[in-house]
């Protein structure tokens, strides 16, 4: 399975972000999939889906302020659990908030990225979250079934 | 003076009793000597009278010698024998008597052998005329043996009375000085003790009159005694009286007891508490006055006070005698009224009202502490729905407006063909709003996290976090002629609140000074006492100091959107972060003539500073 094939799990339950995002991702010519949870409760279903075989996202894009389930739970679940912890999740949210920031780390976020107001600066975060998560970050390897051994210190 | 007196009465009166004595004892002598003399004198006398009798009863012989011999009467004779017989008894009588005096005696001795001539010369001229004749007798008579005789004895007689009459003249002289001694030495020794008892006599009636001085001086004392005596009494009766009046006057209830508890003393408001007069309650003690239970507290109070010797107050409620509750606040204090007697002094203040108010006041007081419990409450809710608010003004709110300002891009970028000017410039328009509006949002959030956020108290040295700022709006000062010059040392503060405050006010001279032909900008901090003054000068537009107070509130503007953009909240936030940290910003302006903002901040001089007073609600 080709990294370029693997998609992008965008939760976002505000449709204009979604599409927005959609656009900007369209506007830098993304290749990878967008894959979209509205809510934290069909976030966490996903991870059925992967469960069943379905590819795991390159890359998770967060939002933290969502319907059923919040944002910050959905992190706490698919950081805690054994196989979906490695997928890489950036927190895409408007909240600069200081406990947020510091709840998203403390349960192992790869990132957290304020979303630009200014469409010009929102592509931009766009493209590089694009070009950082897939093209040059080397995911951690999560074939089912299928443990590369450690490596000896 | 008094031992003195005594003595000197006491010599006085033995010197009299010594001076009549030896008068007595010369007067018995002088007596004595006087009755001697008499005796003597009386003795001589007898003497003469013996020797006249002696000598008459010689011539009663011979004149009857001669009767009988004239007349030869018989009877002469009768008469001359009597003589006869009589004579030596006579004679006998005066020697007798001149026993003591004997020359007179031998004189006396002397007549015998005359008187015995005489006697044979008279016998025989009688015998001669009886058996003779008167011749014959005659004869005898002319030989003059009897004239002889006679003028014998008669001579020897006057001798003898001669010698007593002398002796008789010496006895009286010699009684007579002895009288006269005597009365000389009376004369002497009587004035003598008249004199001493005089003497005594003016020293008893000086000494009376002293007595009677001192005695009448003792009544007057006596009198000035009683005169003071009664004045006291009455002055005592008066001041009795007054206390009396002020303790039954005073409106607390007072009184005495002594230490087996029974009331001495009490005023009417006292007495007012069991409805009964004064004169019924005292003797009796408070268990016989009030309920036990509340008359076990007061002995407990009363031993209290007796034990330490000083004042006691308490407090105790008890119902009185108009079946009300009532409450005192009660001073209980030992008084020494005389040596080794004890009092227990007492006064009961009636605080039923005060209490009551007391009361009202806790409940009152409970009650808002109930409702600030609430309130406090209802706050702390508020709070979070602020806190909620702001949270969601954070996500929400921007989340349309990246909607707004996406599409407007998106249109600008994929439509712009199918727009005409005007509609290019609604949709530019359209951008701006929403990027003012986001602004806004920024800086209220920044605000409220202010509000919200605890502050440090950090040392912070100005120049690298001016020079960070600096380098973080290179683009926006670019032609500005910059002078930085700070002095001011290291300051003590909160460095994001710090940050903050600095960086607004940056921003604000550029903003101001973006117009002017040469803008300036100087940067400044000294210290002043034990603070750091720092400021902020721009030569921009100035304002008038009337809106001074106005700049630092929020979202007061004093110029219109399109001359200078802002949100009116950025000098808010620089008032609200010194204000929460314990500093002070102010300006200084006219009106065209540039601006100088000041901060006031705490040095950093080792001491610790407190800032940040308010703590947030949790």
């Amino acid at each position: 399975m080709s990294e370029l094939n693997r998609p992008i799990l965008l939760v976002e339950d505000n449709p204009m972000d979604v599409d927005l995002t959609k656009r900007a991702f369209a506007k830098r010519k993304l290749v990878n999939p967008l894959v979209v949870a509205r809510d934290g409760a069909e976030a966490l279903e996903q991870m059925a889906r992967w469960e069943a075989g379905a590819p795991l996202p390159i890359v998770i894009l967060l939002d933290l302020k969502l319907p059923k389930v919040p944002g910050l739970e959905v992190l706490r679940r698919l950081k805690g659990h054994a196989r979906f912890k490695s997928i890489p999740v950036v927190v895409l949210t408007t909240s600069r908030e200081d406990c947020d920031v510091r709840t998203a780390y403390e349960n192992g976020v790869n990132s957290y990225i304020v979303k630009p107001v200014n469409f010009e600066n929102f592509v931009e975060v766009a493209a590089q979250l694009e070009l950082y998560w897939s093209a040059l970050n080397t995911p951690n390897v999560t074939v089912p079934g299928f443990t590369p051994p450690s490596c000896r210190p | 003076m008094k031992e003195r007196l005594e003595k000197w009465t006491g010599a006085g009166f033995l010197l009299a009793l010594a001076l009549i004595s030896g008068l007595g004892v010369i007067n018995y002598q002088s007596t004595r000597e006087f009755m001697a003399s008499t005796d003597q004198r009386m003795q001589a006398r007898r003497l003469l009278v013996g020797l006249k009798n002696l000598f008459d009863t010689l011539q009663d012989a011979e004149t009857s010698q001669r009767g009988y011999m004239l007349t030869g009467n018989e009877e002469y004779l009768r008469f001359h024998s009597v003589a006869r017989a009589a004579f030596p008894q006579r004679l006998e009588q005066v020697l007798v008597l001149l026993e003591g005096h004997p020359n007179t005696a031998r004189d006396i001795e002397k007549l015998r052998p005359l008187l015995d001539d005489k006697m044979v010369e008279m016998h025989e001229t009688i015998e001669a005329r009886k058996n003779v004749g008167l011749d014959a007798a005659l004869a005898i008579i002319k030989t003059d043996r009897g004239l002889n005789a006679m003028l014998g004895l008669r001579r020897i007689i006057a001798s003898v009375e001669d010698d007593v009459v002398v002796l008789l003249e010496a006895r009286a002289r010699l009684a007579s000085e002895s009288a006269q001694h005597a009365l000389l030495s009376m004369v002497a020794g009587g004035v003598g003790s008249m004199a001493v008892l005089l003497w005594i006599y003016i020293l008893l009636m000086r000494e009376m009159a002293g007595r009677r001085r001192a005695a009448l001086d003792l009544r007057e004392s006596n009198e000035r005694l009683e005169q003071r005596v009664s004045e006291r009494t009455a002055e005592l009766r008066e001041s009795e009286g007054r206390f009396r009046t002020f303790i039954d006057h005073t409106p607390a209830a007072a009184f005495l007891k002594d230490e087996a508890g029974r009331y001495v003393l009490g005023n009417l408001a006292w007495a007012a508490q069991f409805g009964r007069r004064q004169d019924e309650l005292v003797g009796k003690t408070d268990f016989e006055l009030w309920p036990e239970a509340v008359a076990r507290k007061f002995q407990e109070s009363d031993h209290a006070a007796w034990n330490t010797g000083r004042p006691v107050e308490f407090d105790e409620c008890g119902i009185t005698a108009d079946g009300r509750t009532r409450c005192w606040t009660v001073f209980k204090f030992p008084v020494q009224v005389a040596p080794g007697r004890r009092l227990l002094g007492g006064v009961a203040l009636d605080v039923t009202r005060l209490m009551e108010a007391d009361q009202k006041i806790r409940q009152i007081n409970a009650e808002l502490e109930q409702r600030v419990t609430e309130r406090t409450a209802e706050l702390q809710s508020k709070n979070r729905e602020l806190e909620t608010f702001s949270y969601s003004v954070s996500h929400d709110l921007k989340a349309p407006l990246r909607g707004i300002d996406g599409y407007s891009r998106l249109l600008l970028e994929d439509y712009s063909d199918k727009l005409d000017d005007e509609g290019r410039t609604f949709l530019r328009n359209i951008r701006q709003g929403a990027e003012q509006m986001q602004r806004l949002i920024e800086d209220l959030l920044a605000y409220s996290k202010l509000e919200r956020r605890e502050l440090l108290a950090r040392c912070i040295d100005l120049r690298p976090l001016v020079g960070s700022i600096l380098a973080e709006r290179s683009h926006d000062l670019e032609g500005t002629s910059l002078t930085v010059d700070l002095n001011g040392g290291s300051v003590l503060a909160d460095p994001e609140g710090l940050t903050i405050a600095v960086r607004n006010l940056i921003d604000n001279a550029a903003k101001f000074t973006r117009h002017q032909p040469a803008p300036r900008i100087e940067i400044r901090s000294q210290v002043e006492q034990d603070r750091c003054i720092f400021s902020v000068r721009d030569n921009g537009i100035g304002f008038d100091m009337k809106y001074h107070d106005l700049i630092f509130q929020i979202f007061h503007r004093l110029h219109r959107a399109e001359d200078y953009s802002g949100t009116g909240v950025g000098l808010a936030i620089v008032r609200r972060a010194m204000e929460r940290m314990g500093g002070r910003v102010w300006a200084e302006s006219r009106e065209g003539a540039g601006a100088v903002f000041f901060l006031d901040l705490p040095l950093d001089n080792g001491k610790k500073v407190t800032i940040n007073p308010i703590k947030r609600h949790e």
